[in-house]
């Protein structure tokens, strides 16, 4: 009798999930490719680049296609404008620009006969107070086992407007899980509250050491990644479209200016 | 409100250019019941032999009145399923004539599927476009996990669609789910899935009548720009105690009903519940075990009768899912209740008062330390109601009334934890008020013609207390301001006509036309693919407009073979305005400017629908099909140009059959075929932020693939008993184990990173079930 109940159970729980995958083909348009500009200015003195590509096939894509004749510049507030120099494929670089906080700033691409502008406010930067570490039971975000372990990212979100972040890790100096998760996050209702944090998008294990950057970014670069982290997240939007992006000109990608603060732990 | 008040000057001009009423005329009322439990038979026809253009039917709640000059007639009173019962009569002053009607001992109830007390009543009737099913007729029809399930019926109608496995949802004409207005005893039920939508709130044992208007609606019904779905709960058995029931794989029920006093007053109790986390506690794994799955239904009603004139029910409904994970918990459900008092003024003006409540409710929390948080949202109505039947003669039957509802929204609010990083967000509630006033004649002009004709006045006052905001074209907040508790922030109204005409052929064919306007001020947001419990319902503002839907339709009616076949040809035009949907990347939860986060614009729907239906003999059944197209346009999506909506699913097809073997054993089957939804899918991709990215350039460009199915049952009656009876039921839900696609999704190829490949995912494939069915009488 009780091995009739665990069948049909068994039969009940299997039907109520999932019950089977396939992968099918799909036929898909061709599209024109489209031009895609990523710009990430960070506060402080380092090098900053532009990348300008297009769009491929979206089953085999192949080699990724460079824009190579490009003109681009860029403007700090109302100063003179500064040019990039053509490192090629696709890369245009700025050597040793310092970027500083509570900045405008400007950027103008012309390529293929169109100009594509965007702006972004460089924000202050709130300081990563300190990271924490707790064993991970009854996480419904990741039930797989006991071993692991999840990290808290404890911050100040200041009184004074809106903040928006986003947290980036790296495990043993790799990327974690190859920027697929973006954790992005707003203080609309937590305004001037004391953050304990979990990255809830991951999980460690013993010995790892993660470094943890906090991103301050602007309201349009907030839109951006959220948009962003809603189409490669896997869970399907109703009514998939493109990010938000900050460029005029209907280009992709955006053109953000951060600021960033760090903090490194092992996991024991 | 100065529109209000004249609609109902132009109801009571109604009432006064009414065909004078001759001294010598006399009426001849009552109610018409089954003699074998009680219930009323609505809508039940009595025709004078002699004449038999004229007539009447029975309303709601079986009463009828019919006003005839002085003489003597004979009487037929009629209802599908039960004897036919003559009565002469000497009209020389004003009768009550209280009727029952028994059961025919010649005709099998079960064979029928859509029930009609006229033969040809699909043809001679003035309205089009209404679906009737009677809830004890569809037990053949096999459905999944066995539930027989009203909603999911319906959906094997011409003009009526599935949202898909696994969505209890379903669209009307073109029409998206929150279109469609939802009655139970007439409260609203605004979220009618279960389980996360795989069976309907609706319990069959507990309902008697079950109407879908898709098209031309009464003008009594009002709110939604699509559909009425009117379900009208048992009333009870007032003749003796019964009880009956299911143990189903996954649910049983049971039904007690009997009388309060004899032939005066009855109640009824049903209730249903699922079982399966009662398996889950047998298992060896804790997290397993602390899992919890269920949903519970309870419909009760009850009513009596005061006086000769005066009646009372009370009927509710009480449901609710609960779903939970370790550290993770959802659940939600309807309330509903329902006071009525029938009251006689005269034999020809019927009076029904109604108070209705109706609540709605989700929660879910999330309990991991740092990160523990509650969700809620609710809605509740209270509703004040007065409607009229007047029976003035034998050609015209007027309806006319008011209704009053009181709407509390409590958006999305967000309750921290001690531990959580969160604040406590408590979104502020919206208040709105709704009504409407009506006045409808049906009017049979001739033998060959009938018109049904009124006209709808509805209103929405969405007021204070609250804050109104206001946004650019960017969707950003440019401006606030406070009202005051019933300050009035924004007021819509509108008058909505109804008007259905007939032009009889001959007595086995006809054609109808209907023009109609809906207006619908509340507005269902989902952040999903799919229906889902956490929908927010939300009420026409200063900046969401009340969607406004036009409909024309017309009609070829032909029944064959002594109405042995019943054909229909039906076409449809509806125009849509302020429709919603999301601006990209829009964060409707806990978001108390998620008007910022819409956008507004057009669609149109039209199509062609088909229907065969066999309603006698050993094989029964239907073939309905549906050609048509759902269209939208927004200024901010896809460039601009209509692209379209995800119910738009050119064909659709359903095949319904039917075959008694022997006596006691039935077999069914249903077939389904349907174009796929209208999905997204990208044209290209690209690299961005180190993340794969893939490129749009339409909206709803592509296609699922095409959905069919074929599900098949078997019931077997068991012995018949005088006072016990018994049935099984068998079935299998997707018999040939197709795997229709519930979602699409894109990963990268493990082979190789840089290839992405499609992944479809199926809900259900093969499905058997069993259901035991008794009942003690």
């Amino acid at each position: 009798m009780k091995n009739i109940l665990f069948a049909l159970a068994a039969i009940i729980v299997s039907a109520l999930l999932n019950c089977c995958t396939k992968v099918i083909d799909i036929n898909l348009n061709d599209a024109a490719p489209k031009i895609v500009i990523e710009a990430e200015l960070v506060s402080g003195t380092q090098d900053f680049t532009v990348k300008i590509s297009k769009t491929s096939d979206f089953f085999n894509p192949g080699q990724p296609l460079t824009v190579s004749d490009a003109v681009v510049f860029l403007k700090k507030g109302a100063e003179a404008s500064l040019n990039l120099t053509n490192e090629g494929n696709g890369i245009y670089a700025l050597k040793n620009f310092t970027a500083t906080q509570n900045t405008s700033y400007f950027l103008s691409v012309t390529a293929e006969g169109k100009t594509y502008e965007a702006t972004d406010f460089l924000p202050k930067n709130v300081p990563l107070d300190s990271l924490t570490v707790s064993s991970l039971e009854n996480n419904p975000f990741n039930p797989s086992g006991a071993d692991s372990f999840q990290i808290f990212v404890n911050y100040q979100d200041p009184l004074a407007d809106l903040n928006f972040y986003r947290i980036k890790s790296t495990v043993n100096g790799i990327p974690r899980s190859e920027g697929v998760k973006l954790l992005v996050i707003e203080d609309r209702y937590s305004v001037g509250a004391y953050f304990r944090l979990p990255i809830f998008t991951d999980s460690y294990e013993l010995n790892d050491k993660v470094d943890v950057e906090l991103v301050s970014m602007s309201h349009a670069m907030f839109d951006y990644f959220t948009t962003l982290a809603l189409l490669v997240d896997g869970s399907g939007s109703p009514a998939p479209t493109n990010p938000s992006s900050n460029w005029s000109g209907g280009a992709l990608g955006y053109f953000g200016a951060f600021s960033v603060s760090k903090r490194s732990i092992l996991v024991k | 409100m100065h529109n209000f008040l004249i609609s109902w000057r132009i109801a009571l001009l109604m009432l006064l250019f009414l065909p004078k009423i001759s001294a010598q005329n006399f009426t001849i009322s009552g109610t018409l019941k089954d003699a074998s439990n009680g219930e009323d038979l609505i809508g039940a026809t009595v025709i004078v032999k002699e004449k038999p253009t004229l007539g009447t039917s029975a309303n709601t709640y079986g009463f009828y009145s019919l006003t005839l000059p002085k003489g003597s007639y004979t009487l037929l009173f009629r209802y599908l399923g039960l004897e036919t019962l003559e009565r002469k009569i000497t009209l020389d002053r004003d009768l009550r004539l209280d009727e029952e009607l028994t059961t025919d001992a010649g005709l099998v109830i079960a064979e029928v599927i859509v029930k009609s007390d006229k033969e040809n009543k699909n043809v001679s009737k003035n309205e089009m476009s209404v679906t009737k099913l009677d809830p004890k007729d569809i037990e053949n029809i096999p459905v999944i996990f066995g539930e027989k399930d009203i909603i999911k019926t319906l959906q094997l109608t011409p003009g009526v669609k599935s949202a898909g496995d696994g969505n209890a949802g379903f669209y009307v004409r073109g029409g998206a789910v929150d279109q469609n207005l939802i009655l139970l005893d007439e409260a609203p039920v605004y979220n009618a899935s279960h389980l996360l939508g795989f069976f309907s709130v609706f319990n069959s044992d507990a309902l008697k009548d079950v109407t879908l208007y898709k098209g031309t609606m009464p003008a009594e019904f009002g709110g939604r720009g699509s559909s009425v779905l009117d379900i009208k709960m048992k009333d009870g058995n007032n003749k003796k105690f019964n009880a009956s029931g299911g143990i189903g794989v996954i649910s049983s029920r049971l039904t007690l009903e009997g009388p309060i006093q004899k032939d005066e007053g009855s109640f009824i109790v049903s209730a249903r519940r699922t079982y399966a986390d009662l398996f889950v506690k047998l298992s060896k794994n804790e997290s397993v075990r602390n899992t919890k799955l269920y949903f519970y239904d309870l419909n009760v009603k009850a009513n009596y009768r005061l006086s000769e004139k005066d009646r009372l029910f009370l009927s509710g409904y009480f449901g609710r899912d609960v779903l939970g994970l370790s550290g993770f918990g959802l659940d939600w459900g309807n309330y509903t209740g329902t006071l009525r008092w029938n009251h006689l003024f005269s034999d020809r003006l019927f009076s029904n008062t109604s108070v209705i409540y109706s609540n709605y409710d989700y929660q879910f929390g999330i309990g991991v330390t740092g990160f523990d948080f509650k969700v809620k949202a609710a809605i509740d109505d209270i509703n004040l109601k007065q409607d009229f039947t007047f029976f003035p003669n034998a050609q015209n039957t007027i309806k006319f009334g008011v209704n009053f509802i009181n709407h509390t929204f409590q958006p999305t609010s967000l309750d921290a934890g001690e531990s959580s990083s969160f604040k406590d967000s408590k979104t502020a509630q919206r208040f709105a008020y709704e009504g409407g006033a009506y006045a409808q004649n049906d009017w049979k002009i001739s033998d060959r013609f009938g018109l049904q004709y009124g006209v709808r006045y509805s209103f929405f006052d969405y007021h204070g207390k609250g804050t109104a905001y206001t946004f650019d074209e960017n969707g950003l907040k440019t401006s606030e301001k406070v009202y005051k508790k019933g300050e009035s922030i924004k007021f819509y109204g509108g008058f909505e006509p109804r008007l259905s005409m007939k032009f009889q052929i001959d007595a086995s064919s006809s054609i109808k036309g209907g023009v109609s306007r809906n207006y619908q001020f509340m507005h269902l947001l989902s952040n999903s693919t799919t229906a889902s419990p956490t929908d927010l319902w939300v009420p026409s503002s200063n900046n969401v407009k009340p969607q406004i839907v036009d409909q024309v339709s017309l009609g070829y009616f032909r029944n064959f073979s002594d109405n042995m076949f019943e054909g229909s040809l039906e076409t449809y035009y509806k125009s849509l305005q302020n429709q919603i949907d999301y601006r990209n990347g829009a964060d409707l939860t806990f978001n108390s400017e998620y008007e910022g986060a819409l956008t507004y614009g057009k669609g149109i729907a039209y199509g062609v629908e088909f229907f065969l239906k066999k309603k006698k003999g050993r094989l029964t059944g239907w073939v309905g099909y549906t050609l048509a197209r759902s269209l939208r346009k927004f200024e901010a999506i896809n460039k601009g140009n209509y692209y379209p909506a995800k119910q738009d699913r050119i064909h659709d097809l359903s095949i319904v059959a039917i075959y008694k073997l022997a006596p006691k054993l039935t077999v069914s089957a249903t077939w389904v075929f349907n174009t796929g939804d209208a999905t997204t899918f990208p044209s290209g991709k690209y690299t961005v932020a180190g993340v794969q990215t893939p490129y749009y350039t339409e909206r709803n460009g592509y296609r699922f693939p095409n959905y069919h199915r074929l599900d098949l049952g078997v019931t077997l009656l068991g012995k018949q008993h005088k006072t016990f009876e018994s049935s099984w039921n068998f079935s299998v839900f997707n018999a040939y184990a197709r795997n229709n696609a519930y979602s699409i999704a894109f990963r990268e190829n493990e082979d190789d990173r840089s290839k992405t490949e499609a992944v479809q995912t199926t809900l259900f494939s093969i499905i058997p079930a069993v259901t035991y069915n008794f009942k003690f009488k």
